[in-house]
């Protein structure tokens, strides 16, 4: 149940059997069906979750109902609004299952207690939330600077489980493309053609 | 996360398992599980029977039944059935609601020691009144709610441990 999450804590800081103990007692163990949601837009974000097995999405619906994928988390990967979790205003977002998952969840006080408890927890979350930091930049970065072509090869070459693994409409969303520009972006890159 | 809390009751089969099944499944998503196929069958159906919109499972597992649930019920009428239970969801309660029916003429004991991490609620459960006792708030507000949808009223009580 938590063998993922240690495996993934153990990647980034050291922790004793007696601290992995303790840590367990903080998180809920949570499972969700395909469809199912964790979080709908107007709630406020009160856990983090962590996917221990399965596939999450977090998006926004537009004024014309269109969806506009923000976040994919699957096995080893933290999911959350963490706008509306920090703050505690009611969040923008959806967030539901692509496919039937396994997770552990903590909430915002089991959070804080955890992080006084075992301090190095504190450690592996400031790693995480850096990394988290440059990611979004980066993806803020490509979004405004980078053709969709270019968008499309930077996340096949650094997430190329999530081209495999996520419908190609929510991969299409997730680029800020429509479906019909990413088939011609594969089609055209199958063929060996890419801009010089 | 914010979403419809699910309910799982385990040993919905009971009397009061099917009596809080009906009461409360227009209230919340049900997950129900009992040892008996032929109870849980008829469970389900009178739930479905009376509230066609009710969003109901039936689950072979007590312990699948609890990994999904948020709140739990240990309905069980047996004592035995109940410890027996309460081990084999120990590891997937940590931090949920898991509420304990006990019906107040028994001295049934308190499965709190076999669910240390949980918040657990004791519910000494009688014909008009509930007492409700346990030590989170949250989860007592919930159990409250859930005896009250039950056409009993509860009376709250801290825990003694």
């Amino acid at each position: 149940m938590f063998e993922v999450f240690f495996s993934q804590v153990k990647d980034k800081v050291l922790l004793s059997e007696a601290e992995q103990k303790l840590v367990k007692t903080f998180f809920s163990p949570k499972k969700i069906r395909k469809k199912q949601y964790l979080l709908q837009e107007g709630n406020i974000c009160r856990h983090l979750a962590f996917v221990e097995k399965g596939l999450l999405r977090s998006y926004n619906v537009d004024e014309k109902g269109i969806e506009h994928m923000i976040h994919f988390a699957w096995e080893g990967w933290w999911m959350a609004d963490m706008l509306s979790f920090l703050s505690i205003e009611p969040s923008t977002y959806h967030i539901d299952a692509i496919e039937d998952a396994e997770l552990l969840l903590i909430s915002r006080t089991n959070f804080e207690e955890m992080l006084l408890s075992v301090p190095v927890m504190e450690r592996y979350f400031r790693i995480l939330f850096q990394n988290n930091i440059i990611s979004k930049e980066r993806r803020l970065i490509s979004s405004i600077s980078n053709s969709a072509e270019e968008k499309f090869i930077h996340l096949s070459t650094t997430n190329p489980e999530l081209i495999k693994r996520i419908p190609q409409q929510l991969v299409a969303s997730y680029l800020g493309i429509t479906p019909e520009t990413l088939s011609r972006i594969k089609n055209k890159l199958a063929k060996g053609i890419t801009k010089s | 996360m914010q979403y419809n809390l699910t309910v799982a009751i385990l040993g919905a089969g009971s009397e009061v398992g099917q009596l809080i099944a009906q009461k409360i499944a227009l209230k919340y998503p049900l997950l129900l599980m009992d040892n008996s196929e032929e109870k849980l069958n008829q469970v389900k159906e009178l739930v479905v029977k009376n509230h066609p919109t009710a969003q109901v499972e039936m689950v072979v597992c007590s312990k699948d039944a609890s990994w999904e649930g948020d709140i739990i019920i240990i309905a069980a009428d047996q004592i035995g059935e109940q410890e027996a239970i309460a081990t084999k969801i120990n590891e997937v309660t940590t931090c949920k609601t898991v509420i304990q029916i006990k019906q107040a003429s028994s001295d049934t004991v308190t499965l709190q020691n076999i669910l240390p991490y949980s918040k657990f609620i004791s519910v000494d459960w009688a014909i008009t009144a509930a007492i409700v006792e346990g030590n989170d708030e949250s989860s007592l507000s919930i159990t409250g709610e859930i005896v009250q949808l039950c056409g009993l009223k509860p009376i709250f009580k801290k825990s003694l441990i």
